[in-house]
Parts: structure tokens; sequence; C-alpha cells
């Protein structure tokens, strides 16, 4: 996966520093190339930058990657470039940042695009193991939030989530899930077709929004069980609402760090007014990609820590 | 005297033939640079309307056209498919090797090398306006050949048949 997907992405002397640094390919979390800059990774959850005998990544080094990344073609995810991030075939996803041309106070385009920052999509099957004794009560699949810091495995443990539920277990039966697949980073589609394991009942709407995703799929698939990547908007919130009055669970993720946290800001608010949440999983940060911090009821009451 | 008429048939035949060689030359460097023209304006559709990616917009482009620019993007569009180079070597490496046997001066040829360093890596606005500066390049290159071809395409048939005569003249 490492070697055909993220390895041909890399100029020569990058791929070469990476492949001697980089031993345990599951451990490397992120590569940061930046113009100008050494090259540094994520590596076992620490930062490290390989010894470049006091070079740099060069103008060239750096074109060469981001028309790679684009398939030579930048101009065709202008969208993605304007949010920030582009997602490559196997579900990983690419950050971008430079300088934004503004019109109207929204994002037109980036340009100079200066940083990149390639995070490496895992997939590691059986990793949602220990979670499943919380997240049932009986046959019913109680609506689950799981909450980290970026970095923190979220998207990997919500894979091995939609795969175990999607598949069924000794102790559970499979059950339709639907994915909302907003950045193409949960099932990593290519060309409409998941790349990655999720089950024989699972259907992915790739690259859709996702409050519009929630209401088509609700309408078109009758799921069980809805699965979408970190929430945030207002327009998510109702979506969700929607899927849950409609009887539907509710699978999703979300940026936070700890429960005091989450209850002090504003958006979350609407995540503990409703209630739609019966199971809040606290997974750790980078430096302890997902490893279980805590698990709490919808009441707020821990359960496990 | 069979031989005399013989050797100044042979004379003539070779400049007339010269001069039609060198007409030949001129029409070929403006069939080319049309060539390149039609080509870039399908890319540059591609890339407006379509927002095609570079390998199938290369592809389309070597669909519609023929001759030796058909052969340069085939080549170019192959080789993005395989992904193991940066797309401004191969559009060089490619250009080397099929445009070295077109008829266009080098300056032109240069140009050409060089668009490849402007594609894909730049936003939609800034891809288009760097075809459109090539464009405009080829614009006047095609124009400047036109009005060589309008002049040369007369004079050397003319100059070829005039050197003829003379040498001609000059052995007899």
């Amino acid at each position: 996966m490492y070697q055909d997907e993220i390895l041909p992405l890399l100029p020569e002397r990058i791929r070469r520093l990476v492949q001697k640094y980089v031993t345990g390919e599951k451990d490397l979390q992120e590569i940061r190339i930046r113009r100008g800059k050494p090259l540094v990774l994520q590596y076992r959850g620490e930062l490290f930058a390989p010894d470049m005998h006091g070079q740099v990544v060069s103008e060239a080094e750096f074109k060469e990657v981001l028309s790679r990344i684009s398939r030579y073609s930048l101009y065709a995810f202008e969208e993605e470039i304007r949010k920030g991030y582009l997602t490559i075939p196997g579900g990983h996803r690419i950050g971008v940042l430079g300088h934004t041309v503004l019109e109207k106070k929204e994002i037109k385009t980036m340009r100079h695009i200066s940083f990149l920052n390639i995070r490496i999509s895992h997939e590691i099957p059986g990793c949602a193991d220990k979670l499943l004794p919380f997240v049932f009560e009986g046959e019913r699949f109680l609506s689950t939030l799981l909450v980290s810091p970026p970095g923190g495995g979220k998207t990997t443990m919500l894979r091995d989530l939609i795969r175990q539920l999607a598949t069924g277990g000794e102790n559970f039966r499979g059950r339709n899930v639907s994915v909302v697949d907003e950045r193409s980073e949960i099932a990593g589609c290519y060309m409409g077709l998941p790349q990655k394991q999720l089950g024989k009942y699972c259907d992915v709407v790739d690259a859709c929004p996702k409050d519009i995703g929630i209401m088509m799929v609700i309408r078109s698939m009758a799921p069980e069980v809805v699965a979408v990547d970190e929430v945030g908007s207002e327009k998510d919130f109702e979506a969700l609402r929607y899927a849950l009055t409609s009887g539907c669970s509710l699978l999703a993720t979300i940026h936070g760090s700890s429960l005091e946290q989450m209850k002090e800001k504003p958006m979350f608010e609407p995540i503990f007014r409703s209630g739609m949440f019966e199971r809040l999983i606290f997974l750790g940060d980078r430096r302890s990609p997902g490893s279980c911090q805590a698990i709490y009821d919808g009441r707020g009451e821990r359960i496990w820590s | 005297m069979e031989l005399k008429w013989l050797g100044i048939a042979m004379v003539m035949f070779g400049s007339v033939c010269t001069g039609l060689w060198y007409r030949l030359r001129y029409l070929g460097r403006l069939t080319n640079l049309r060539e390149c023209q039609r080509a870039l304006t399908i890319l540059r559709g591609e890339i407006q309307y379509g927002r095609t990616p570079l390998p199938e917009a290369c592809q389309e482009v070597e669909r519609r056209i023929c001759g030796a620019g058909q052969l340069f993007f085939r080549q170019v569009a192959g080789k993005l498919f395989e992904g193991n180079a940066p797309v401004e070597q191969i559009w060089r490496e490619s250009a080397e090797e099929i445009f070295s046997s077109m008829q266009m001066k080098t300056q032109e040829r240069e140009e050409w090398i060089r668009l490849g360093s402007t594609l894909g890596y730049l936003d939609v606005e800034m891809q288009l306006r760097s075809l459109d500066l090539y464009l405009q390049h080829l614009q006047t290159s095609i124009d400047q050949a036109g009005a060589e071809c309008r002049s040369r395409t007369r004079l050397y048939p003319l100059l070829g048949t005039f050197c003829g005569v003379l040498i001609c003249l000059v052995l007899v």
C-alpha cells in the first residue's frame, strides 16, 4: 500500500531518505514537505527530521511532488485545493497550504503552494475489537462518536468499526452501513470503488458533502447505521439528527481532546443538547494513535477509562 | 551531342528539384506550426471546460490530430500514465525525440520544450494563461512563417530554375 501509493509520489532523493529511515511502514503517520526546508516525518508518534546533510527540499523536488500528487494536473483539483487538501487513491489525505486568493471574502484558489503534509491512511483490521463490548446494547448498535485530536487514529478506528459492523461478528449480526465519505478517506474510493475493506453490507457515497449525503443514503439505501468522518458544522448535526429520527444509528468522528473541553465549546453543544450519541469514545493523541482513553455514555457518565 | 542534352536535362532537373525541396520545407514548417496550434487549442479546451487531468487530456489530443504531433502526444500520454518522471522531463524528451525531424526553427522547438515546464503544477487560471501566452507566440511564428511562405515558395523554384540555367550556360 505504502510502497505502491506513497513512495511513487516522492522524488528520487526524498524517496531514498524515507526508505532509509522508515522501517515499519505502519508507524509512519505523516510526511511533511516544505519548500526550501528539510523533510520532516511523523514516525512512531514523534516528529523526526532525516539527515539531509544540511540540504533542503528544492524547488524542483517540491514541484515534482505537487505535480505527482495531482497526476500532473493541479488545475483539476481546484475545489480540493480551495478546501486545503486533496485525497489520493488509497484514501491518503494530502494537506496543502500556500498563498490564498480571496474573492468576496471566500477562498477562490491557492497559489505558490509551499507546504505539503502527506497523511498516510492506515488500515488495521481488528483495531476496534476492544471497543465492540461498549457499543452494543443487546443486538442494538448504540450511536457512537469517536473523539480525538488530529492524528489520533479516528478514521482508522472508524473504518474498522464500519468493517466489523458491515461484516458481523461472533456476537452480533452484520448490518447495512451507509458511509458518507466526503473526503474519500474512509473508503479510499477510486472511480467509485472502495479500495479499503469495509465489509459486505456497506454502501459508500463518495466525495459528497456530509449533510447532502446523509439525506441521500437514508432515502436511497435504507441503512441501519450511517457513518461519517469529522462532523462539525450545524448542517452536519442537523442531518445526523434527521438520520437518528429516521431510525438509523450513527457512527461519527469529531476533533476534540476531552469531555470537559467539548462541553465548554458552543460548537459541540448540539451533541449534548439532544443526546444524539449514546457512546462518546475518546482516543489518544498523535503520540499514541488508536489508544482508547475513556468511554462515556450519552449523559456524560464515564463507563470506562 | 545527346550526352550534352542529357547533362543539361539532369542539371535542370536537379536545380528545379532543389528549389522545390526548399519550397516544401517552408510549407512543412507552416503545417507543423499549425498542427501544434491545433493540438494546444484542444489541450486548452480539455483543461478549461473538462478539467481533464493531463494524461487523459494528452490522450484526447492524440486522438484528434495526426502526423508527428500525434506521435508526440501519444508518447507523452503514455509516459504520464506510467508516472515515473516529472512532466517537464517527459515533455522535453519526447519533443527532442520526435520534433527533431520536424521542420521548425530551433527557437520554436525550444519554446515548445519550455512549455512543458509550465504544465501540471499550476491552478486552472494560471495554466490557461501560460497556454495562452504560448499560443500567442505560436501565432506570431505562424504569421511570420505564412509571410515567408508566400514570398519564398514562389522564389525558391524560380531560383532553382535560374541556377540550373546559369550552370548549363557556364558549362556549355
